[in-house]
């Protein structure tokens, strides 16, 4: 387990997660290359609107040196339109048209069951910015912090995502406490 | 089901926290794993804001904590889960319990798990016990 891990390798262990479990991901995008051949340029074309993509690739999850498998993903991207300024076979680089949604589902047998021991698993580093205060924590991210219990856990409610609500203590002496005052 | 350590600001240990589904809360609440506690207690703002209903709920004292506080707790039982398993348990409801996290003792998780704490490794393993 790495020692830490930034805000990107935290949304891409909470997409992996999901994943995992038979969540349809819904979102937005912002770019992605992929493998093209001549049908597919055709079909893609030089609109600026962009076209319904749909296509499907192993999805891995790149963790502290270590690349893990997740399984075969379905990726439908609405809209997709080719970068500019590219030419010839290969690979393109596809980047959003008149939408960026994209959704994410996994199909077929997951290459790992779980991850067990990364996916509650919040660095210390990544609380700081809500020391003191009630968050609602999804997987490896805080979805939302408030005043009070109650509050983080309105906006849990609120976000639809299960979230556990509980409060980032502010001293050492609380985060060292026994439970009971 | 293995869960990591809960590494917390301030502190250089982190500790095994487990977040459970209490009743018909739309949240999970985390509780300490302690198998020095015998009972599982939680605030009673927890149970306020599941929508548990301590009216019908038996209070008993217990004393908490180094300074033997005397506190009144009203015990119910509740039905908890963690990743798909549940279980119902016995857990105590008291102001003398901090809301900040709650309490996980033998009579609401050692009894229905075998856990294994790789401190050495920050995490824990919970098995759950075949019925």
């Amino acid at each position: 387990m790495p020692a830490e891990f930034d805000e990107d390798t935290a949304e891409a262990i909470d997409i992996a997660d999901r994943l995992l479990r038979g969540v349809a991901i819904v979102g937005r995008w912002s770019g992605a290359t992929i493998e093209a051949d001549g049908d597919l340029r055709a079909f893609l074309g030089d609109s600026e609107h962009g076209v319904m993509l749909e296509y499907t690739a192993t999805h891995r999850l790149q963790l502290g040196g270590h690349e893990i498998t997740i399984g075969e993903v379905d990726y439908r991207l609405l809209h997709a339109r080719m970068a500019p300024g590219q030419a010839g076979e290969g690979m393109i680089r596809l980047i959003p048209g008149s939408s960026d949604r994209a959704e994410l589902r996994l199909i077929g047998v997951p290459e790992v069951e779980r991850l067990d021991g990364v996916t509650s698993w919040v660095p210390a580093a990544m609380l700081e910015p809500h020391v003191g205060r009630w968050v609602a924590q999804s997987g490896t991210r805080v979805i939302a912090s408030g005043d009070t219990f109650a509050d983080a856990a309105e906006k849990a409610r609120a976000s639809g995502r299960l979230a556990t609500i509980w409060r980032v203590p502010a001293t050492t002496e609380q985060a060292e406490a026994l439970s009971a005052f | 089901m293995i869960v990591p350590y809960r590494a917390l600001p301030g502190s250089v240990q982190a500790r095994p926290f487990l977040d459970v589904l209490v009743g018909p809360a739309p949240f999970r609440v985390a509780g300490l794993v302690d198998s020095g506690a015998v009972h599982g207690l939680f605030h009673p703002d927890v149970a306020a804001e599941a929508d548990i209903d301590l009216s019908g709920a038996e209070t008993r004292p217990i004393e908490i904590g180094p300074r033997r506080v005397l506190a009144e707790v009203r015990f119910l039982v509740v039905p908890l889960e963690y990743e798909g398993v549940t279980w119902e348990a016995e857990l105590g409801f008291t102001e003398s319990m901090t809301l900040d996290w709650g309490l996980l003792g033998q009579s609401a998780l050692f009894r229905w798990f075998t856990i294994e704490f790789r401190t050495y490794d920050d995490e824990f393993e919970l098995t759950p016990i075949s019925a």
